[in-house]
């Protein structure tokens, strides 16, 4: 786990004095028409939340639970001309960037205030917690490693990457190797043994499309998996649909995959899905010497080619 | 399919090059395989890795595409992003628990009927040795 995942919640509480500020003063100088932020929802947990007015920036919050992606939402707020402002840590901003990346957002109708980030918690397990140690984690900023997202353990972005403001101190950043643990248990599998694998995981699947709809990466206007003409992906509940459905999702991400694991933590039944987009982004890795996969490119790994890349008539 | 004997080999040939080979193969009248099911795609650049994956779900026992040599494609450069594409698809089916020689990619031009035949006689013989992909159906 990097070192500067050291949750710091004293300084949190400074960023979110400083976030209610700056979104007030965005919004009463007009500078943008609504704020992307979260604000406190009636479990304890953050939810996404809209302010509009300089009094309802009071409401924004910013605490070691804010895991949720806002960057999807600016897909509601294509149309028009009003000029958005969205609140942004580390990986938010890497979202953020892939949606601006993937040309799917114009930046000049963005303003970003970014915060620098010391580890996030996972919700669902911080709730789990009896009231004494949540309190600990969330206040004392004494958390189990355990308890933070997953993301955290292989972060190597905690300053954000797209702002126009930074409220509060960089985080020092240090280079994290990626790893992909749970991909190399997979591989050392027969090929009986992991079709076996996948299908006992992913039939579980009922198909919500929550990991499609938090992932940043799938930002098409229609997703080819709602079409029925052509009918890219068949709408029997089986096991055989049930995979395909997973197995299209991760390939279409390839390459722009940045790795937040939202997919995962949004999973109603618990698959675990990232064990497909660790693949790729491993063999990324590997076949093209992408060495940071997850942080968005100008170009995709996918969109570009070199007279050196592997010979695939070789490979058999 | 599961069933048969004989394995089912699903091929996107593009059109300038493979297509034309596998043409040139016929018309020279060399002994080959019917195992392959051709589909004529515009260039090995066109074959989304969906329509491998459907294949393998529809019960195919393998699947081969084939394009132009690198350097020598109709749009300059589809054969290039096509095998940046799938041989990071080849791996990705090796994942999944589809054995690896169930999907080739080969390149074969126009003037390469010969080739085009030794590749077809090959892949059927690695396939057929696999047996029918009984798991894939279920699997997918």
């Amino acid at each position: 786990m990097p070192k500067s995942l050291a949750l710091d919640p004293k300084k949190m509480k400074e960023a979110e004095a400083a976030l209610r500020t700056q979104a007030a003063k965005l919004l009463s100088e007009g500078t943008v028409t609504v704020f992307l932020g979260h604000e406190e929802g009636w479990d304890g947990l953050p939810v996404p939340f809209f302010a509009t007015t300089p009094g309802e920036a009071k409401r924004l919050v910013w605490n070691p639970l804010v895991a949720f992606n806002l960057a999807k939402y600016l897909l509601d707020r294509l149309t028009g001309e009003e000029k958005v402002g969205i609140v942004v840590n580390g990986c938010g901003s890497l979202a953020l960037d892939r949606l601006l990346k993937d040309r799917r957002f114009p930046r000049e109708r963005l303003f970003v205030v970014g915060i620098p980030c010391t580890g996030l918690l996972d919700p669902d397990k911080v709730l789990a917690l009896p009231d004494e140690a949540r309190q600990t984690a969330l206040e004392g900023g004494k958390a189990e490693p355990g308890l933070f997202l997953k993301r955290c353990g292989w972060c190597d972005a905690p300053n954000p990457v797209v702002a126009d403001v930074v409220l509060g101190e960089k985080v020092p950043e240090e280079a994290v190797p990626q790893q992909y643990p749970r991909v190399e248990e997979i591989e050392k599998m027969s090929p009986a043994e992991r079709a076996a694998h996948f299908k006992t995981l992913y039939e579980k699947c009922i198909r919500c499309f929550a990991c499609r709809n938090v992932c940043p990466a799938c930002s098409c206007r229609e997703c080819s998996l709602d079409q029925w003409e052509p009918l890219w992906l068949g709408k029997a509940t089986v096991p055989s649909e049930q995979l395909m459905y997973h197995f299209i999702r991760a390939f279409d991400v390839a390459g722009r995959c940045i790795r937040c694991g939202e997919c995962e933590r949004v999973c109603s039944v618990g698959v675990p899905l990232m064990e497909l987009n660790d693949k790729l982004m491993k063999d990324i890795t590997e076949l093209f010497g992408v060495q940071r996969p997850h942080v968005p490119a100008d170009v995709e790994p996918l969109g570009q080619w070199t007279e050196g890349d592997a010979d695939l008539e070789a490979a058999h | 399919m599961a069933t048969s004997q004989e394995p089912v080999i699903v091929g996107f040939l593009c059109n300038w090059c493979s297509y034309a080979g596998a043409d040139s193969a016929g018309t020279g009248r060399m002994i080959q395989p019917t195992n392959v099911r051709i589909i004529r795609v515009p260039c090995s650049g066109r074959v989304n890795p969906r329509f491998i994956l459907r294949a393998f779900q529809r019960g195919a026992d393998g699947v081969l595409v084939s394009g132009c040599h690198p350097n020598d494609c109709h749009y300059s450069t589809g054969n290039f992003f096509a095998r940046r594409r799938l041989m990071l698809l080849k791996r990705y089916l090796e994942y999944l628990g589809i054995e690896p020689a169930r999907f080739e990619t080969h390149w074969v031009s126009a003037s390469e009927g010969q080739k085009w035949a030794e590749v077809v006689r090959s892949m059927a013989e690695r396939v057929k040795a696999l047996g029918p992909s009984p798991k894939l159906p279920s699997l997918l």
